[in-house]
């Protein structure tokens, strides 16, 4: 039995978990910027630097305490070194590290990616060779996995991210920050009359692309204000979660033909996403051979259990770091080479 | 101020390939414009005429991404996510002024760090297509715009 005690602070979210053999949650304490954001009415300078700063031991002892272990019950201590803003990946790292170096735990070096993906072991199994789909606010990547700790990229966003284009065009609605549940929620009720163009969709590759599809929702909105005609944001909403579900849908679909796996994983923030999960269920029925694997709903977002459960696959193939680790804030899977 | 009318995102990359050539280290361009305007658009153009291999993404999720040229780094930044919280204490400084040249898509959102000598392009949406895109110099920089 292997525990890990795993530290996440690359965003907005500020996270300490203890997991076991890289599957099971003893505990997940997060300290999200979002809601300390809205207790302060919103606009605070400089809060989001100091936010990890100030929470960081804080869910560090709860992490402990709900686990109802002491730092002697652990084996290691897993800590996301990048992708991330330097800033604030520097307070978990310094954490893990003062953590690793207090009660003599050797120090496990993990890529926020990995971590959203290995979060998919807290649904199930994976089987290999397995694909993931990761979609969040910063990345939309296709990522083939022929064995454990393998992970290359297939196709990725030429420029904005999934999970981005949902904030913009939220932005754009009017719609509050983060705009993907609104935006999920307004698409079930409401029917898309809009028909947003899908990039790419004759491309022999599996890319993505978001930006034009937020170019066509501005200009569609330009235009209908120009005209004077009021939006029905509900049918908007529906129309350009369509595009976006649809243009996923198309890659994913042509890279399972292309790559048959094991196992498909859908991680990120975005995966949290109603019609996104729908959608992938029912393409995954026409491959029986594959398994599909979303991450559970309480693990989508940024936190430390998923970056625990990543820690365990690093920990099994025997990759460690020293104290001098240093954060790498544009870390990324290597492409693929074909 | 000179002022350019580009009718396709073709041709704002055409125009930032143009412009690469007056760029050096140390200097600091500052893209304003609406979501959509062009923005990293022009930087994809501009990073590909210095050389940068790799492909130029959106940074607004990572506030900065760094690309290596074929003479000096390029740091581009999107200030879209600090709006509310400010660009204090995340160590932005290092790459600002420095050795690399520094791109700024909505630099409102980190006025305080930028210093006084720069070149400012403003993207306005004339139509669905067609772009104005404005060139200010300031301070050191101020005869730019003479040279394009």
């Amino acid at each position: 039995m292997t525990r890990i005690i795993a530290f996440e602070s690359s965003a907005d979210e500020t996270s300490v978990a203890i997991v076991e053999d890289g599957h099971t949650v003893l505990s997940n304490s997060v300290a999200t910027q979002i809601n300390s954001h809205r207790r302060f009415g919103g606009i605070v300078p400089e809060v989001a630097s100091r936010h990890h700063i100030e929470w960081i031991t804080r869910v560090l002892d709860d992490a402990l305490k709900q686990a109802a272990l002491t730092p002697k019950d652990l084996d290691a201590v897993a800590v996301t070194y990048g992708p991330g803003l330097v800033g604030s990946l520097l307070v978990g790292l310094m954490g893990a590290k003062t953590f690793a170096m207090a009660h003599h735990l050797p120090i496990v070096p993990v890529n926020h990616l990995a971590g959203h993906i290995a979060a998919a072991r807290f649904a199930g199994k994976v089987e290999y060779p397995a694909m993931a789909l990761m979609v969040s606010g910063g990345h939309t990547e296709l990522v083939l996995m022929r064995e454990e700790n393998d992970f290359k990229v297939i196709g990725e966003t030429r420029d904005d991210a999934a999970g981005e284009s949902y904030d913009k065009v939220g932005r754009l609605l009017e719609f509050p920050y983060p705009a993907g549940k609104i935006i999920d929620d307004l698409a079930r009720k409401n029917q898309a009359t809009v028909k947003f163009p899908t990039a790419m969709a004759h491309d022999d590759n599996y890319d993505f692309s978001f930006s034009g599809l937020k170019s066509a929702v501005i200009n569609y909105v330009h235009n209908a204000q120009q005209r004077g005609e009021n939006l029905n944001k509900g049918e908007l909403a529906a129309s350009f979660q369509n595009a976006v579900v649809d243009a996923l849908l198309g890659r994913t679909k042509r890279a399972l033909e292309n790559y048959p796996v094991k196992t498909f994983i859908l991680a990120g923030g975005v995966a949290a996403n109603q019609q996104l999960r729908q959608t992938l269920t029912a393409l995954l029925e026409t491959f029986p051979e594959t398994t599909f694997l979303p991450v559970p709903m309480q693990y989508t977002g940024d936190n430390a259990a998923m970056i625990g459960a990543a820690g365990y696959w690093n920990y099994q193939a025997g990759i460690f770091a020293d104290l001098d680790l240093n954060t790498d804030p544009g870390l990324d899977f290597d492409l693929l080479s074909l | 101020m000179r002022e350019f009318v580009t009718n396709s995102p073709k041709d704002t990359q055409t125009l930032a390939s143009q412009i690469a050539s007056y760029t050096q280290p140390g200097m600091i361009l500052t893209l304003t414009g609406d979501l959509g305007a062009g923005k990293t658009t022009f930087t994809q153009g501009m990073a590909r005429e210095l050389g940068v291999a790799s492909r130029v993404k959106s940074p607004t999720f990572n506030i900065l991404n760094t690309y290596q040229g074929t003479d000096f780094p390029i740091y581009h930044f999107d200030a879209y996510r600090l709006e509310m919280t400010g660009a204090a204490d995340q160590g932005f400084e290092d790459y600002i002024g420095t050795d690399g040249l520094t791109i700024i898509e909505w630099p409102q959102f980190m006025r305080d760090l930028l210093p006084n000598d720069r070149v400012e392009l403003v993207f306005k949406r004339s139509d669905e297509h067609t772009r104005t895109i404005s060139i200010n110099g300031q301070g050191h920089y101020q005869a730019i715009e003479e040279k394009l």
